[in-house]
């Protein structure tokens, strides 16, 4: 089997957004919707002062809470451990949104809103919507690039290995902070770093099990 | 510097509460207004009390619910996963509780004599009443992520408030048909047992964990005092109506009756719009994190 997973290293994220930007080019995401967000702020005063970054995502979780109360089976997990939302099926009652204890989840009002609301959409916005048909009153979040995991599979590429079956996200990161790959494979990258690191993951408490670790 | 607070701090859920969300809480009180009136009408036998009941859940909550989803063609799909779903369940339920409800009352209006099919569609259409009044309490107490909302008393406190409301509206409808003292009495120990699971439930959260002592300050803060204190004033002044005229210092009159239902209702939107309004979400980041920030 195989379980996708993401491993993000705090001590080398920068904080750039650049992952954010990533993120919401590679899906053409409307304005004030992100699928990856990055929390970052400063704290102390001078000369002790220390820069905090948090990057925060879909966890994937392997006992998602929003698989549970979705009642139109609209959110699914995949085989390979990915939670994903089937658009035609979503009714737009936005239990999950409620239900995501890391709020990971947003709605989707109007998806056929521009970044230039005056002018009308761009050529880019227009590909993007038809390469990346979001359907307005549905629920959207990250599935970790599955598009991209899903072509590079199909070509015979390792994800988190090759940058054409990686999740954008992890492909633009300059620092090489986060790492993607398969968890259920000891020997893969990711499951090396989190035994060789002190690794934790988003409120273990919660018992939903994610699929996001980080490092500190 | 870009800081997102729900990351960190306690942030109170808004979706099922603001702007277009109001229909989903409306729609939650509506399925108990109906559901207990219903049972009530069972109870004595009141064919048109029940079709009001009936009408209330059909249309009024129905209604509302349409109107919140966005996509009403899709609301079928929303049966599909009774296997872990409060919202499937209850639609279960309310889908239920209009169809046997309908074949119920126009068998025991159009055919009397079949008293065994009459049996079955009053147990059948009373059982998915009750699921009715049920599933609210349900869908938000299987939200882990919001503490306040996480308790077992949830269910049982919307079910009671499904009753009060029953016995509220069942005077008004069938004034003339319907034992005024037993209703009275009903309807003074519902409210009753409904305070004492309410301090409790106070009681329980001030104690279970940050989150639910946040949602207990969230109540008492604002605009939220305000409703808190007139919620509060409704349901005194339901309960001291209900035992003044039980005990005959105030006569039992059909304008008393009306006066005591529009408390009991208000009472109920008070309470359970403050209950959906403090709904509060835990930070996000590992509490060691959050600290850091909170302490700036």
């Amino acid at each position: 089997m195989t379980r996708w997973g993401m491993v993000i290293d705090l001590k080398k994220c920068v904080g750039c957004y650049a992952c954010v930007v990533a993120c919401k080019q590679e899906h053409f995401l409307p304005p004030n919707v992100f699928w990856n967000r990055v929390m970052v702020s400063e704290v102390g005063e001078f000369p002790t002062v220390r820069k905090l970054v948090y990057p925060v995502l879909c966890n994937q979780c392997k006992d998602a809470i929003c698989l549970d109360v979705c009642p139109s089976n609209a959110t699914f997990k995949r085989e390979d451990g990915i939670v994903i939302i089937d658009a035609d099926k979503c009714t737009g009652c936005q239990y999950c949104i409620i239900a995501c204890p890391y709020q990971q989840r947003t709605f989707l009002d109007n998806a056929k809103i521009g970044y230039f609301s005056k002018q009308g959409l761009t050529e880019v916005e227009k590909l993007g919507k038809l390469l990346y048909p979001l359907q307005s009153g549905t629920t959207v979040k990250c599935n970790f690039c599955l598009e991209r995991i899903d072509y590079g599979l199909s070509n015979g590429l390792r994800p988190g290995v090759d940058r054409e079956a990686t999740p954008a996200c992890v492909n633009i990161c300059m620092t090489k902070a986060r790492h993607f790959g398969d968890f259920d494979d000891p020997d893969s990258n990711v499951s090396r770093l989190i035994r060789q690191r002190k690794a934790h993951r988003l409120h273990e408490e919660w018992a939903t099990n994610p699929s996001v670790y980080y490092l500190d | 510097m870009k800081l997102y607070n729900w990351m960190v701090q306690y942030t109170p859920q808004t979706i099922w509460i603001e702007k277009k969300g109001l229909l989903v809480w409306l729609s939650m009180v509506a399925g108990l207004l109906g559901g207990g009136v219903y049972l009530f009408a069972l109870f004595f036998g009141l064919k048109f009390t029940m079709l009001i009941g009936w009408l209330i859940v059909l249309l009024l909550k129905g209604g509302l619910h349409l109107f919140h989803t966005e996509h009403p063609v899709r609301l079928w799909r929303m049966l599909l996963n009774i296997k872990s779903s409060w919202i499937s369940r209850g639609l279960i339920f309310t889908f239920g509780f209009v169809l046997f409800g309908l074949v119920n009352i126009l068998i025991s209006t159009l055919l009397p004599e079949f008293d065994v099919i009459i049996l079955i569609f009053r147990i059948l259409s009373g059982i998915c009443a009750f699921g009715v009044l049920l599933y609210s309490g349900f869908t938000l107490n299987f939200i882990r992520s919001i503490p306040f909302w996480n308790v077992a008393v949830l269910p049982f406190l919307f079910m009671l408030w499904g009753l009060i409301l029953g016995t509220g509206l069942l005077p008004i409808i069938e004034y003339q048909l319907v034992p005024i003292s037993q209703i009275l009495n009903t309807n003074l120990w519902l409210f009753i047992s409904m305070l004492l699971l309410l301090v409790l439930y106070i009681c329980t959260e001030s104690y279970r964990g940050e989150s639910d002592r946040k949602s207990l300050m969230y109540l008492a803060s604002g605009v939220n005092i305000y409703i808190l204190s007139l919620a509060f004033l409704f349901t005194m002044v339901s309960l001291i109506m209900c035992a003044l005229m039980l005990t005959g210092l105030i006569s039992v009159q059909y304008i008393n009756m009306l006066i005591l239902f529009i408390f009991d209702l208000l009472s109920v939107l008070g309470l359970s719009y403050l209950i959906m309004k403090a709904g509060i979400y835990n930070s996000v980041l590992p509490p060691r994190i959050c600290e850091i920030y909170r302490l700036q």
